[in-house]
């Protein structure tokens, strides 16, 4: 059992680990730029758009804080944003949408030159600025029609997302599998999404800490069209961050076949969102969450398929699986999910038995990657070094090195300045 | 003694000595943080003179990849801590060593830890090198 001290001191590792596995500010404001860039060629005055004034905004994990760094040092960072147009005319299908938003992007000489191959749903543009590592990323724009006939981000949502009906929030979306995608000319026939539903439903829960509602990280800003950095997380978003990149750790030696079975984001994020509890702190929230997400797939009958399939259903939409790759003939994705969790209860079994800052260290290295546990361990003795130095850092007399305490504890004392000599 | 009084007072779970009348040891187990390790700590003391800090277990502390010596102590064998800069008297014989010399060496475990972990000294401090270089 972990004393409260303990248990503190670890939870300000895991949330500046969180913190370092994060987008930084930099590349906040970079990602921001870049897709009010895309929203004001799309809404250009030349541009077929122009008249259902387009909205671009982000969607995914960048909303809901979660967004991790990459591993790879050649790989990108993920960027979903949503081109939401406010109607159309009546004779386009799904296939001109998706062509217009297409065209539109090519005639911008960068953009063109950018361009990846067309997606299922989406258009994909590759940045690579300045060839940094920590500069390149893909941005996929969903082209979507609201339903409604009035910007859900601009003049609903904006206001406040949390007022919404998550049915109010549901946008149609172009996807060259479906059958009607050359013809359909009705949107409320067209595959229906909900990214910002979707994360209203996560941020519900992630801001439920205990019964109490924690306005620590803002879903309102977020969406916001020019959204300010926000550097604080709650604890699901630390845990979601640190099973993406758990996975990404695991999964980076496979083959480059087999790499591409490893769980996907979306299934991790609903999955950890409906194993929480509204634990308080990094660690409680993890090894329960890690303990519970498999509980959540549920299993149905697949009536094309004859035979009962694995389901983690769309909160937001019950009717979407979004495990419904896995009963594809020969794939690997629910072996490889369940081989992650195996490995989960692995790693963390450390949190059950007694370990110190050395051991933690070591197994949050193979957990996480070298790099950023590193910078950790240092971020956090930087500051208890400014500690020190600013008169108030404290040690407890049988604890050790506490950090900013409660005073007035008579086991405590408060540290004097001073400077570490040496011949070395 | 005063010294003797402070460290039976913060320090009681170690042992407190007087030997020759004037020579002043602690020696105890110190952790370096809630989770860090536990480090069997000596300081010796004698009246005027300064205090002497050491770690006497373990033996040997581990050091981080491709570094052959500690840093920040006076001598790597017998493990002596350097925990002030002495021409900025940040110790003089009017503190006590409960107050001062035992919480800095609490901190320079925690700072040595960080240091194996990381290869890094976050501890902050004075090199005896770039002192000469001045």
């Amino acid at each position: 059992m972990m004393t409260k001290e303990q248990k503190n001191e670890l939870e300000d590792i895991l949330d500046v680990l969180g913190e370092n596995l994060s987008i930084t500010e930099a590349q906040h404001e970079a990602a921001v730029r870049s897709y009010k860039a895309v929203g004001n060629w799309l809404t250009n005055e030349d541009s077929k758009l122009t008249n259902y004034n387009p909205v671009i905004s982000p969607q995914g994990s960048f909303i809901i804080g979660t967004t991790i760094q990459t591993i790879d040092s050649d790989g990108d960072m993920d960027l979903d944003i949503v081109c939401e147009l406010n109607g159309k005319r009546p004779e386009w299908t799904q296939k001109d949408v998706k062509q217009i938003v297409g065209e539109q992007l090519i005639k911008h000489k960068k953009y063109e030159s950018i361009l990846d191959d067309e997606g299922r749903r989406c258009w994909t543009l590759k940045y690579r600025e300045n060839g940094l590592p920590s500069e390149r990323y893909h941005m996929d724009i969903l082209p979507a029609i609201n339903t409604h006939g009035y910007s859900i981000i601009l003049e609903k949502a904006y206001s406040n997302l949390n007022d919404q009906n998550i049915e109010g929030l549901v946008l149609s979306i172009t996807d060259n599998e479906r059958p009607e995608y050359g013809y359909s000319l009705e949107p409320s026939e067209w595959f229906q999404s909900n990214p910002f539903g979707y994360a209203k439903w996560f941020m519900n829960i992630a801001d439920n800490i205990m019964g109490r509602r924690i306005k620590m990280f803002s879903l309102n800003e977020s969406v916001n069209p020019t959204p300010k950095y926000q550097k604080d997380r709650l604890p699901l978003q630390r845990v979601v961050q640190l099973l993406k990149r758990h996975r990404d750790i695991m999964f980076k030696d496979y083959n480059e076949v087999d790499k591409k079975e490893k769980p996907i984001s979306c299934v991790i994020t609903t999955l950890a969102a409906k194993s929480y509890s509204g634990e308080d702190n990094i660690m409680d929230a993890l090894v329960s969450i890690i303990n519970k997400m498999e509980d959540h797939i549920e299993e149905r009958y697949d009536n094309k398929l004859k035979k009962y399939v694995k389901w983690v259903p769309n909160p937001v939409n019950e009717k979407e699986n979004f495990t419904d790759r896995w009963a594809v003939q020969g794939s690997k994705k629910e072996m490889f999910f369940y081989d992650w969790i195996k490995q989960l209860k692995i790693d963390f079994g450390i949190f059950q038995s007694s370990f110190n800052r050395i051991d933690l260290s070591e197994s949050l290295k193979k957990s996480f990657g070298n790099e950023p546990v590193t910078k950790t361990f240092s971020d956090v003795g930087n500051r208890m070094r400014f500690l020190t130095e600013s008169g108030n850092n404290y040690v407890d007399h049988k604890q050790g090195l506490m950090g900013v305490i409660a005073t007035g504890l008579s086991s405590t004392s408060k540290i004097q300045p001073h400077n570490f000599f040496g011949n070395d | 003694m005063q010294q003797m009084v402070a460290l039976k007072r913060d320090y009681s779970f170690g042992t407190t000595k007087i030997t020759q009348g004037n020579h002043l040891t602690w020696e105890g187990t110190l952790k370096s943080s809630p989770i860090g390790t536990d480090y069997l700590i000596k300081v010796s003391y004698k009246k005027n003179g300064v205090p002497q800090t050491f770690v006497v277990e373990p033996k040997n502390l581990k050091l981080p990849l491709g570094k052959t010596k500690l840093i920040h102590v006076y001598n790597h064998q017998k493990q002596r801590l350097c925990l002030y800069y002495p021409k900025a008297k940040e110790w003089n014989n009017t503190k006590t060593i409960a107050s001062t010399i035992i919480p800095w060496a609490i901190e320079w475990l925690y700072h040595y830890e960080t240091w194996l972990i990381t290869g890094e000294w976050t501890g902050g401090g004075i090199h005896m090198e770039s002192e000469d270089k001045k």
